[in-house]
């Protein structure tokens, strides 16, 4: 019995979350109107003239960004995942 | 989620500089922590790698709702991994999302500040609701929601204190501009919310150890 008055408790809080929020981000979208995000920082902050571009298209997808620096990085992560495995000993249990 | 979509060259280099090295303190906090205090197992490793993909796919897929928003599951990150491993995992998110193209490069400090908030507040939350005993979908529900409103809190105060260069906007017009962005972030945590919840749920129901709350029947001694 206490354990599914607890359960209805829980609901009730997260429901009255749900329904304060979702009217506060139907009022903020009235307000500001039907953008994407970049474009809601650019006017909240005044930056114009700058946009970020959509980038090259790979099989539809389109990638935003240079995709010769996402290699480049990927290779870092790579590289700097290697020495932290190599030279960083976390303690890891292993199964006997 | 909170994110903070500027280019490079929006904060000046004392703060870029600045937040990278919070975000640096913060690493080497879940690393010595990592190290020292909490042992991980093969298990949580391979559960990192598979949230940190998780979120970094779904972070680009522009989800068509209040003109066009993002989710990253951080506070996924934190109630399953939890704050340690869940620093590691959204840094490393924030690198591979400043590559393609989401926020600069100079603002991966400030945003893993921000996620950071998101994944420590979710996980607190969820914890400390453990204790009233309240049904797990709920708990990772709040959790979410709460840990989503704090790091829109974190996006705000670290703009305004950062402040923006070459931008006449006064401070009433970028609080309020920043506020409609943190509101419409709101209106879409709600379904994160829902997400979270019935994840963490599911997986409670399925694998209970995954989350640390109940040891797998085989590895239960005499």
């Amino acid at each position: 019995m206490d354990q599914e008055q607890n359960n209805k408790k829980g609901i009730i809080i997260f429901i009255g979350l749900a329904l304060v929020f979702l009217v506060l981000g139907l009022v903020a979208y009235k307000a500001s109107g039907d953008k994407g995000i970049e474009e809601r920082f650019s006017n909240a902050l005044g930056i114009y003239g700058e946009s970020e571009s959509a980038g090259k298209e790979i099989f539809g997808f389109k990638l935003e960004g240079d995709p010769t620096s996402y290699v480049v990085i990927l290779a870092l992560i790579l590289a700097a995942t290697a020495l932290s495995y190599i030279y960083i000993d976390i303690n890891i249990e292993r199964p006997l | 989620m909170a994110h903070i979509h500027l280019p490079d060259g929006t904060f000046s280099i004392q703060w870029v500089i600045t937040w990278w090295i919070i975000a640096f303190m913060i690493l080497a906090f879940c690393l010595y922590w990592l190290k020292k205090v909490k042992k991980i197992d093969n298990k949580k490793i391979t559960m990192a790698s598979m949230l940190t993909a998780a979120s970094f796919a779904i972070f680009q897929i522009n989800i068509p709702l209040f003109g066009g928003v993002h989710m990253n599951l951080t506070p996924l990150i934190g109630i399953i991994a939890g704050p340690a491993i869940g620093g590691i995992i959204v840094f490393i998110v924030n690198i591979l999302t400043a590559a393609t193209g989401h926020g600069g490069w100079g603002l991966i400090g400030a945003n893993m500040v921000v996620n950071m908030t998101e994944v420590m507040v979710a996980y607190s939350v969820y914890k400390w609701l453990g204790k009233m005993n309240l049904d797990t979908f709920s708990k990772a529900g709040i959790g979410t929601m709460l840990g989503l409103l704090l790091g829109n809190i974190a996006m705000i105060l670290i703009i305004l204190i950062s402040g923006i260069q070459g931008v006449d906007q006064d401070i009433r017009t970028i609080l309020y501009g920043l506020f409609l962005i943190a509101a419409v972030n709101m209106g879409m945590a709600i379904i994160e919310s829902f997400i979270t919840g019935y994840v963490v749920s599911y997986i409670k129901k399925v694998r209970p150890d995954m989350l640390g709350e109940v040891m797998p029947v085989g590895s239960r001694t005499k």
